[in-house]
């Protein structure tokens, strides 16, 4: 079965490559959860609007991606992870100002409150990678829905694998904190 | 089970959840974007045609071609997808068929490039048979040069066809037609730019004993890819 499946991915990315309109919703269904999963588990404002935007580029650049399909997942969680990072410095440019504090404060406790884009588990996930740096945010949230390995994340971000290690390390370590200790029972 | 395992675990149902949900309302800008909007029924003939390795039928387009010009076929591919940004949907597969013919004219086989134009980016529009005779017929007359380099007029019948896919005017091309291989010094022309052929007739017949060998035909592994575009 892999291997009629590994065939079948090389033969749908080849249709894409050609424009050809099934094939993309064929590479779309592997991808567009993930991706819009990873920008809600990073938190960025609208990951709607983000993850329309990361399909765009995978559109515009797949005669550049050569591999399989796991390959083709990573690949296309770091063009969202790059679509993040862009969001996140736009929002950084424009302070939203509130009508009033009170405002403020009740849109924040919504926020935090619902369940985004009926994504239970990405929405939880946000608010444990909420309190991490965004470095080991990042690694963990690449692992989990790129499924990379960390020397593929280490890569990508162009950080040193060791850097990269110690921060899933580090991540992992404060969300045994936050979570309690999950592992004490064991 | 340690930290690491729990971590996989709760990886592995976040994974699970972002599979289950769909999202594809979000990707119907991009599919169209990615998407070449062909006419009815051509789209699964061509993923078909892919899927079994003739993407372009550039594919199977004489290796030796390419390795001796250092053209990759990403450099058709990139000329292709400016193109099509140009161009924009619905020309029914007539992009990737000009690229087709671009290459067969920039690896020295121009006489099939330009058979391959007449066969598949005429369509059906008044004047369309003349065009394709006056093609035919400009094949036939550059099959027998021995030139470097495309013969005159091969230039400019690619430059209307870009500027014109989907659109092309029949008696235009049969006039650019008609230019290519007439110039001094190469064979009589067969068709002195006269009155132009009329639609239905016979092709004219070219000088003499024919091609010789070697010169004409497709080159050594090239196929050409099915032919789903509306009939000549």
């Amino acid at each position: 079965m892999a291997a009629n499946d590994a065939s079948e991915f090389d033969a749908r990315l080849a249709a894409a490559k050609a424009g050809d309109e099934l094939a993309w919703r064929f590479l779309f269904r592997l991808v567009s959860g993930r991706v819009t999963a990873f920008l809600v588990a990073r938190g960025v404002p609208d990951p709607e609007a983000v993850a329309g935007d990361a399909f765009f580029d995978i559109v515009r650049s797949i005669r550049r991606f050569r591999g399989d399909q796991r390959a083709f997942v990573s690949w296309c969680l770091t063009i969202a992870h790059r679509r993040m990072v862009d969001a996140y410095r736009a929002a950084s440019r424009r302070p939203e100002i509130p009508a009033d504090p009170a405002g403020l404060e009740e849109a924040g406790r919504e926020n935090v409150e619902e369940i985004v884009l009926g994504l239970v588990g990405a929405t939880g996930v946000r608010r444990l990678l909420d309190e991490l740096t965004p470095d080991q945010a990042d690694v963990l949230a690449l692992r989990i829905y790129g499924e990379m390995t960390l020397p593929e994340v280490s890569d990508y971000l162009g950080k040193p694998l060791t850097a990269v290690t110690s921060l899933q390390h580090r991540g992992l370590e404060a969300l045994r904190r936050h979570l309690g200790a999950v592992d004490q029972e064991e | 089970m340690d930290i690491n395992q729990h971590f996989e675990a709760f990886a592995e149902s976040l994974r699970a959840e972002a599979d289950r949900a769909d999202f594809s309302h979000l990707t119907e800008a991009a599919v169209a974007r990615g998407t070449h909007r062909p006419r009815a029924g051509w789209v699964r003939t061509r993923a078909a045609a892919v899927a079994a390795g003739l993407v372009f039928g550039l594919a199977s387009f004489g290796g030796a071609a390419y390795a001796a010009d250092g053209a990759a076929p990403g450099d058709t591919f990139y000329w292709l997808d400016r193109l099509g940004e140009a161009v924009g949907i619905g020309d029914g597969g007539a992009v990737e068929r000009l690229a087709e013919v671009q290459a067969l004219i920039d690896h020295g086989h121009a006489a099939q490039g330009i058979e391959h134009a007449a066969d598949t980016l005429i369509g059906m529009s008044e004047g369309a048979v003349e065009a394709r005779e006056a093609l035919r017929a400009a094949a036939d007359r550059i099959a027998t040069l021995e030139e470097v380099g495309p013969p005159d007029g091969v230039v400019d019948l690619l430059a209307y066809l870009a500027e014109n896919v989907g659109a092309v005017d029949g008696p235009t091309v049969a006039e650019i037609a008609r230019q290519i291989g007439s110039h001094p010094g190469g064979p009589p022309d067969d068709v002195p730019g006269g009155p132009p052929v009329s639609p239905g007739g016979p092709p004219e017949e070219p000088p003499g004993e024919g091609p010789p060998d070697g010169t004409y035909g497709p080159p050594e592994g090239f196929e050409p890819p099915p032919s789903t575009t509306p009939s000549s």
